[in-house]
């Protein structure tokens, strides 16, 4: 992974950070947050820019919409923390094992929220069965 | 603008990178997933028109490399699509989903508040059986989302351009 110098620009809100940064936040090269936030593959990193694709704190999504429906899950289907590319982390039903990607920053939270707790609703049979 | 959804049943399953290239082919207001070894991608789309998101939608999907090959019309529907479709105004379904107007026992919703869904199944049969109405099972939209699901399942087996003499006989 080459990494080519520049700035590092987060685009989603880091939980330690004060919103007065435009949503940007400057972090030293090679730093000990540079370097944890590598470590768990949260930066993505391309044309000398850094952006942090997930969320650090688990359990948590940027979007209240999506933690409405992954806050009150059926037994069966758990959130599985993905946290790589543009995926957040999946929706898993554990009886027969489909699985359904949460987005870190879908183009719409509502609509993505709505499709989420379909996949739920089609999985609940697994919970009643 | 009217929002489309309805469930793209995908050749081959999904590995870890179609899922950044779904995103990235302007699949960020879809839900891909995968299902007895069979990828699929649940679309939400805004378009003007059915048609439009659908041929948006697949045309996306070409471009990151996979391949529909059915289209799966989407029964949990929300309060909204439940008026479009039984011809009732958004209050008037409200009313009866609450109980507060008609026989009661609407059929119980998944989630709560603005995001509750409702199986189509189940509530159209509750028109009937409640109040003597058949609403429409098939309008028009549903028999377009068969109409592009036949032909998908069609260019999976047959090359396009035999599929377009086909068409044109």
């Amino acid at each position: 992974m080459m990494f080519d110098g520049g700035s590092i620009v987060l685009t989603s809100v880091y939980p330690c950070m004060t919103p007065t940064s435009r949503r940007h936040l400057y972090v030293r090269k090679h730093g000990p947050v540079f370097n944890t936030l590598l470590e768990r593959n949260l930066l993505e990193i391309s044309n000398g820019q850094v952006r942090l694709i997930g969320v650090v704190s688990a359990g948590r999504h940027p979007r209240n919409a999506i933690n409405a429906v992954i806050g009150e899950l059926p037994h069966n289907v758990e959130v599985v923390p993905i946290h790589k590319g543009h995926r957040w982390g999946a929706l898993k039903c554990a009886t027969c094992d489909a699985t359904e990607a949460i987005w870190s920053t879908p183009r719409n939270a509502d609509n993505h929220a709505r499709s989420l707790l379909r996949f739920v609703a089609k999985h609940l049979h697994d919970e009643e069965g | 603008m009217p929002v489309y959804e309805f469930t793209m049943v995908l050749d081959r399953d999904l590995s870890d990178d179609d899922y950044d290239r779904l995103f990235e082919a302007g699949l960020d207001d879809c839900s891909p997933g995968s299902e007895n070894g069979h990828g699929y991608i649940a679309v939400t789309r805004e378009a003007p028109r059915l048609l439009d998101a659908i041929v948006s939608a697949v045309h996306d999907t070409v471009r990151a490399g996979l391949r529909p090959v059915a289209i799966e019309e989407e029964d949990l529907l929300t309060l909204g699509q439940i008026a479009e479709r039984s011809g009732r105004t958004h209050e008037s379904v409200r009313l009866l989903a609450a109980g507060r107007r008609g026989p009661g026992g609407f059929p119980a919703a998944v989630g709560a508040g603005n995001a509750s869904l409702y199986s189509w199944a189940a509530v159209s049969d509750w028109f009937a059986e409640k109040l003597g109405v058949v609403v429409q099972p098939h309008d028009a939209n549903a028999r377009l989302l068969a109409a592009a699901s036949h032909i998908l399942r069609a260019r999976a087996l047959a090359p396009t351009e035999d599929l377009a003499l086909l068409a044109s006989a």
